[in-house]
């Protein structure tokens, strides 16, 4: 028995797996040099930038940046709430009606399920293009730089769909079966049978989700105009922060001072708007993955 | 046995031999929708939602033809030009050095890609500390959620005239490189490809790893006792494992060749902002251009061009897509998408 633990061990330390090792910690730091360096340079002042460099360590910590942020962008505030209203809100609503729509579709005896399966999936094969969607949007239904563009566009994805009907129909039949001679109606065991039994799928989706939601950018991109601040999400934000820093310091009233730190605000900001929430996202990772690998192995 | 025969016979009463056959058909449909009229109720909110944002907007197709100005669509001021649209982009030269930026560019991501994710996923797969694989796929996950209108910032820390590089090549008493001039043009295609692994090859090899999770470890054991080395192993028993996942990635990204990600190819050149004019050019894609017939104040709005262009877009994607998708499936029934 020791023998065969030894030769484990000894195998343990062969070239390979220092090869391993090795690619893995190299691609590791490659992953996170560019975050080191935003890190790094949130806490240095623009003058030592500029003499020094964007370096890995900062060469003095300053928190002037941070504390800038916090005195004077509002915005980032007031887009943190747009951004948590957009994607709880939208997060609910999508989870709400996909699965709703991924019920009857993961149900055998749903006679028009050949109807409605081609429909969804067409939009999948063949989209019209920005454009058309666009004039629908801006000139038809006229929902330029309101909340709804943000959140109605992304609800109900053919992949999310698919991936609950998966996972629904990984529910055995009899549970169904047995409600509905007891007098259930569908709607109700959709409510207080399916829902419930099916707990880590929607939690896996719902994550994907809320991960779509909170990192659209594109969308306000699109359809937010620059100047509506009251609509801006953290992504649009991050996205046009280089107007909006210069804008924070014309509003403090410190353009023309030669002190002003314009590139460590604007790392200090994506740190402060983003990698609370990016946190929460590594935390729930492996829901992410296996949410990914059900929907493209049985899609 | 009595009760359903007096049912049929009853039957037979109230329908006459000589009526229509049509309407019992009719009835049998009523009767089969009336069954599932809840199951269809609780289709309907996503079904109008499909129709109105990928169905109805197909309608806007027909601008691709017209020279558009203002609503409404069929109004007299948007004259129609045939195939005006179409022949701007296959006459302008410009937009041929777009479409070979895109298809090029697109070619190279999945062609280096997709091999090299499914290598380092098996070489992960041989890693047997489970505690630091879970450590390393944390840490390659954190690129993947950073979105790129943030990401761009990390771009500038390594890519300004006083970035990381330009810092390193300096302190040893090279010349600096100034990465959005003109003279850098021949670069990008190897930075974008430096940034594209950075952002999504790590969530690759994860989704890939964990594919190979799935396999039956038992296999693995019985090929490891009757002899099979470790390559043997990755070639014969894991590789035709992770073929199909591999073919469905294949085949999404084919179909999506002549489709970019627009944030990486709009914030990394700093298309908004001073960079040369050449670079620009260098790596315009369709989706930016696109975008820009759109929304740039700098080029004439044309939503006729841009819907043109997004038409053969869609177009040329699907049936990309389609040919895939029948390839593999010739090759290989089982891997085939559709």
């Amino acid at each position: 028995m020791e023998n065969v633990l030894k030769s484990k061990q000894v195998k343990k330390i062969d070239g390979f797996n220092i090869f391993n090792y090795l690619w893995m910690i190299l691609f590791s730091l490659y992953c996170l040099l560019p975050i080191c360096i935003m890190v790094s340079a949130s806490f240095s002042s623009d003058a030592t930038l500029a003499e020094f460099g964007y370096t890995l360590f900062p060469k003095e910590i300053t928190f002037e940046a941070y504390k800038f942020v916090f005195e004077s962008g509002k915005l980032l505030l007031r887009s943190y709430m747009n951004s948590i209203i957009v994607t709880g809100v939208g997060t609910l609503l999508n989870l709400f009606f996909s699965a709703m729509i991924a019920f009857p579709l993961s149900k055998y005896d749903f006679a028009y399920k050949h109807w409605i399966t081609p429909l969804l999936l067409v939009t999948m094969l063949f989209s019209p293009g920005l454009v058309p969607t666009y004039i629908l949007i801006t000139q038809f239904l006229q929902w330029k730089d309101t909340m709804w563009v943000l959140i109605i566009p992304q609800i109900g994805t053919t992949f999310n769909i698919i991936l609950l009907r998966t996972f629904f129909s990984d529910i055995p039949r009899e549970i169904g079966e047995s409600a509905k001679i007891d007098g259930c109606s569908v709607f109700r065991e959709f409510l207080t049978i399916t829902l419930p039994l099916s707990m880590p799928a929607l939690a896996t989706c719902s994550i994907l989700m809320a991960l779509s939601y909170w990192n659209d950018w594109g969308t306000p991109f699109l359809y937010i105009d620059q100047f509506n601040t009251d609509l801006y999400t953290v992504q649009y934000l991050m996205a046009k922060l280089e107007v909006q820093a210069k804008t924070w310091y014309e509003n403090a009233g410190l353009m023309g001072n030669d002190e002003k730190n314009i590139n460590s605000v604007i790392m200090a900001t994506c740190i402060i708007g983003t990698m609370p929430i990016m946190l929460v996202f590594l935390y729930f990772q492996k829901y992410i993955v296996k949410g990914m690998t059900v929907g493209a192995v049985k899609g | 046995m009595s009760e359903l025969a007096e049912e049929k016979g009853l039957e037979a009463v109230e329908i006459p031999q000589n009526e229509p056959p049509k309407n019992s058909r009719m009835k049998k449909k009523l009767q089969k929708f009336y069954r599932n009229s809840s199951y269809l109720a609780m289709c309907l909110p996503i079904v109008i939602k499909t129709i109105i944002f990928s169905i109805v907007p197909m309608l806007w197709i027909v601008m691709a033809f017209q020279d558009y100005k203002f609503p409404p669509l069929f109004g007299e001021h948007n004259v129609w030009v045939g195939l005006d649209n179409f022949k701007y982009f296959f006459e302008s030269g410009e937009i041929l050095q777009i479409v070979g930026n895109t298809v090029g560019l697109n070619l190279m991501f999945i062609f280096l890609g997709t091999p090299m994710t499914a290598i380092m996923a098996l070489f992960m797969n041989e890693m047997k500390n489970r505690s630091a694989t879970k450590v390393f796929q944390t840490i390659w996950f954190i690129p993947y959620l950073i979105s790129w209108s943030v990401a761009q910032y990390c771009s500038w820390g390594i890519m300004e005239s006083n970035g990381l590089i330009n810092t390193i090549l300096q302190r040893f008493g090279f010349e600096p490189i100034d990465f959005y001039a003109a003279s850098s043009t021949g670069m990008w295609p190897l930075i974008l490809l430096l940034w594209n692994i950075w952002k999504g090859q790590g969530y690759s090899v994860i989704l890939d790893y964990a594919a190979l999770q799935s396999l039956d470890t038992g296999i693995l054991e019985a090929a490891e006792l009757d002899g099979a080395n470790r390559l043997q192993r990755m070639w014969y028993i894991e590789v035709p494992h992770l073929r199909k996942i591999v073919a469905i990635q294949l085949i999404m990204s084919m179909g999506g060749i002549v489709k970019s990600d627009f944030g990486m190819f709009w914030f990394l050149p700093k298309f908004e902002g001073n960079s040369a004019l050449e670079l620009k050019k260098a790596v315009e894609v369709l989706d930016v251009r696109i975008y820009r017939l759109v929304n740039d104040p700098r080029i004439k709005t044309d939503y006729s061009k841009a819907t043109a262009i997004g038409l053969i877009q869609s177009f040329v994607g699907m049936i990309i897509m389609l040919v895939t998708n029948a390839i593999v499936k010739k090759m290989d029934e089982e891997s085939a998408f559709i």
